[in-house]
């Protein structure tokens, strides 16, 4: 079943190294650029749909706080919340379903097209759907004096720069994709925040630590990976940079703030079940609004004051939702 | 449990993590390294000499007994049997390379009692064919050298042959292992190269057949073959010339001088080197297909089977009026010499035997003998599988006799 992810995915590689001038490089990262285009529709849809589902987290929690001791009543409720507001559980994680096994597959063909050792190479034989690509193998695998199918450790010492490339890259888009930390209103750390927080730092170093000891050729298509991640997330979410770069944000020592459900400000939205966002104060403070409707905002500014450090959502689509 | 709180807390989240172990546990296994290697040894030992097949497979080289496909007993130096173990298990030929050293090449065997071979991390053993020990437990390193070494080991006087796996052929002194001299490729040298005539003549995966001084490393010509050339060129006497299949799907016949004389147009990538007997080569190919081929007549086509559905990656072995070839399709099957078509047995079914694990090793033949007692020819093949890392057939019947785990 895999021969049918694999070897197009081995061809495109290995035309696109044919086409451009005989390097693996080029063709990796053209190949990983392609990859995540065509991906793209399903990867947004993950990332509005993870949106969604932050925005309704601190009304979750106010009904798990509500409902602690009623599962059923809880369930119920949650269910009601997510129909409310259009928003499907598995809307995050059907499109990520779809894509894991194109991931392994980008990761696999890269690994056999670069073809190390012995058994890649002899498993390669075979997966070309077009011919006459087989006088191109085994493919040019060095760069810049770097042997692509080697470890960094195993290659010159300048090699060393991509798994720390590796660790930036998967840090600045781990942080991206995660919320900061809130605060539960009793003011005690939220667990399974703080620990998605310190996924961030975790995982950065572990992607860091494979990348030592896989071949660099895989270390590339990391990197390419995550800053395709990274411009598609600054561009989906109005992205504040600085806001990135605040260690140990303000929020996390303050007590979250109500949401607007709770506060009563979003009046009138539980009528639109197909209004997609829920907005709090506290997502005003440190998330982007591009989806909030004007009127609302204005009303959460003169209200409680704190939108002034927010990013100013854009004129067009403020209007759409205002309509 | 704080973690399994948080976790069972957020069912999304939980479930994200199942699928993904759901799917990386259904993606393709990650391909190791290489294949076993296996060839038949003697060693000597006071007046006695025998026969043993030799294995070298990841951090193992091991002597196992073609009679009955258990660990050759370990040799005392006056040749009795070391005494056994604490729970009464025989002390058997078992090398362990240790830490980061593994061997997918044939050991070279120096003399009755030596045996020399090169880790893929490219740390040098001279094994004490007796004892089985190393004079250097860990190997010596050979320091400025590229890539691993994934082909087998050519010694000439006071040096040693080595191809390596990301570029080059070197020379090195037999002595102390240091860099005599280097001829240089584009890409790896995967093959064992072949001494003749005071010339060595090795493939690289560059598409390249090389000729190069024996003593010196002068380069004396190169050939472009269109293809990855991943075998160790065929020397014919008959002809005087070389046969070598490539990834261009081609087999080649080669002047020693470097021309191209005749080329034979195959299926697939050609790994294996051909062999021939009588005047005709026999070539196979990694889609599956056995060759017989014509070298009186530039190459003409005999017959061509497709006989497995996958690679067949080693030389055919020819033995009589048989032809027997091993699979990555799990299975060794006997063939007519005459027409390529598979044999049947007394019962009219079909001499195929289904090994039920992958195999890229060459086909080895082990002869009758008395001291051994083994009564009849043995086909002995190596698969990926460590419950079965060997596997002996008897020639004429394919009754399996033994099967070898690497425990």
């Amino acid at each position: 079943m895999w021969d049918l992810i694999l070897n197009p995915f081995i061809t495109v590689i290995t035309l696109l190294y044919s086409v451009f001038g005989n390097s693996a490089v080029l063709a990796i990262i053209l190949f990983t650029i392609l990859v995540r285009l065509i991906m793209y529709p399903l990867n947004a849809q993950q990332m509005r749909s993870s949106k969604a589902m932050q925005d309704l987290q601190p009304e979750m929690k106010k009904m798990q706080d509500k409902y602690k001791n009623d599962r059923e009543k809880l369930a119920q409720e949650q269910m009601r919340l997510y129909r409310e507001h259009g928003v499907n559980p598995l809307g995050g994680c059907l499109p990520l379903l779809i894509q894991f096994p194109i991931w392994i597959g980008l990761y696999q063909a890269i690994n056999h097209a670069l073809a190390a050792t012995p058994l890649q190479l002899i498993d390669l034989s075979g997966r070309f759907l077009v011919s006459g690509l087989d006088k191109l193998v085994p493919l040019n695998n060095v760069f810049m004096g770097i042997d692509l199918t080697q470890a960094p450790t195993a290659n010159p010492t300048y090699a060393l720069v991509l798994p720390v490339l590796v660790l930036a890259t998967s840090w600045l888009q781990s942080k991206m994709i995660t919320p900061p930390a809130q605060p539960s209103e009793d003011g005690k750390p939220n667990q399974a925040q703080a620990m998605t927080q310190s996924m961030t730092t975790v995982m950065p170093i572990m992607m860091g630590m494979f990348s030592l000891s896989f071949s660099v050729g895989l270390s590339i298509y990391f990197i390419v990976s995550n800053v395709i991640s990274i411009i598609q997330y600054s561009r989906q979410k109005n992205f504040q940079w600085r806001d990135l770069l605040k260690f140990g944000s303000k929020s996390a020592a303050q007590p979250a703030p109500k949401s607007k459900l709770e506060s009563g400000m979003t009046t009138g939205r539980l009528d639109r079940p197909k209004e997609k966002k829920v907005t709090s104060e506290s997502l005003m403070k440190t998330k982007s609004d591009d989806d909030e409707p004007e009127v609302e905002k204005t009303r959460a500014e003169k209200t409680n004051g704190t939108n002034s450090n927010g990013p100013k959502p854009k004129a067009p689509r403020a209007k759409k939702a205002a309509k | 449990m704080n973690i399994w709180k948080s976790i069972t807390r957020r069912p999304l989240w939980g479930a994200a993590v199942l699928c993904v172990l759901l799917i990386a546990g259904c993606g393709p296994a990650p391909l190791g390294t290489g294949w076993a290697a296996i060839s038949l040894m003697t060693t000597q030992c006071g007046d006695t000499s025998t026969e043993n097949i030799l294995l070298a497979y990841n951090d193992r080289i091991v002597l196992v007994n073609p009679a009955d496909g258990k660990g050759a007993i370990l040799l005392n130096q006056d040749c009795k049997p070391r005494p056994s173990d604490a729970d009464g298990k025989a002390k058997v030929w078992d090398f362990r390379g240790g830490g980061q050293n593994l061997f997918f090449t044939t050991p070279l065997q120096i003399d009755k009692q030596t045996l020399l071979t090169i880790a893929y991390n490219q740390h040098v053993f001279k094994i004490d064919a007796v004892r089985a020990e190393a004079d250097v437990a860990a190997g010596t390193p050979i320091p400025d050298l590229s890539g691993h070494t994934v082909a087998d080991i050519v010694e000439n006087g006071d040096l040693l042959y080595l191809g390596l796996s990301a570029k080059d052929l070197v020379a090195l002194h037999t002595s102390d292992y240091s860099l005599a001299w280097t001829v240089e490729t584009e890409h790896g040298v995967w093959s064992k190269p072949l001494l003749h005539d005071s010339t060595l003549y090795f493939t690289s995966l560059d598409h390249f057949l090389y000729a190069a001084d024996a003593q010196t490393g002068d380069l004396k010509w190169k050939l472009d073959l269109e293809g990855a050339l991943t075998s160790t060129p065929l020397y014919d006497d008959a002809t005087g010339h070389l046969f070598i299949g490539s990834f261009a799907r081609k087999i080649f016949e080669v002047t020693l001088d470097g021309q191209i004389v005749n080329q034979y147009d195959a299926a697939d990538w050609v790994w294996g080197t051909p062999v021939i007997v009588d005047g005709i080569l026999y070539a196979a190919d990694l889609g599956g297909y056995v060759y017989a081929l014509d070298t009186t007549k530039n190459l003409a086509e005999i017959w061509k089977q497709k006989i497995a559905t996958r690679a067949i990656r080693g030389t055919p072995l020819i033995t009589g009026d048989t032809i027997i070839v091993a699979s990555r399709d799990q299975k060794i099957y006997w063939l007519n010499r005459a027409d390529g078509t598979v044999m049947n047995d007394s019962e009219g079914q079909p001499l195929v035997r289904d090994v039920q694990a992958e195999i890229l090793s060459d086909v080895l033949l082990v002869q009758p003998s008395d001291t051994l007692d083994i009564k009849e020819p043995y086909v002995i093949v190596s698969t990926l599988a460590n419950d079965k890392i060997l596997v002996a057939y008897s020639l004429s019947r394919a009754e399996q006799k033994w099967a070898y785990a690497l425990q």
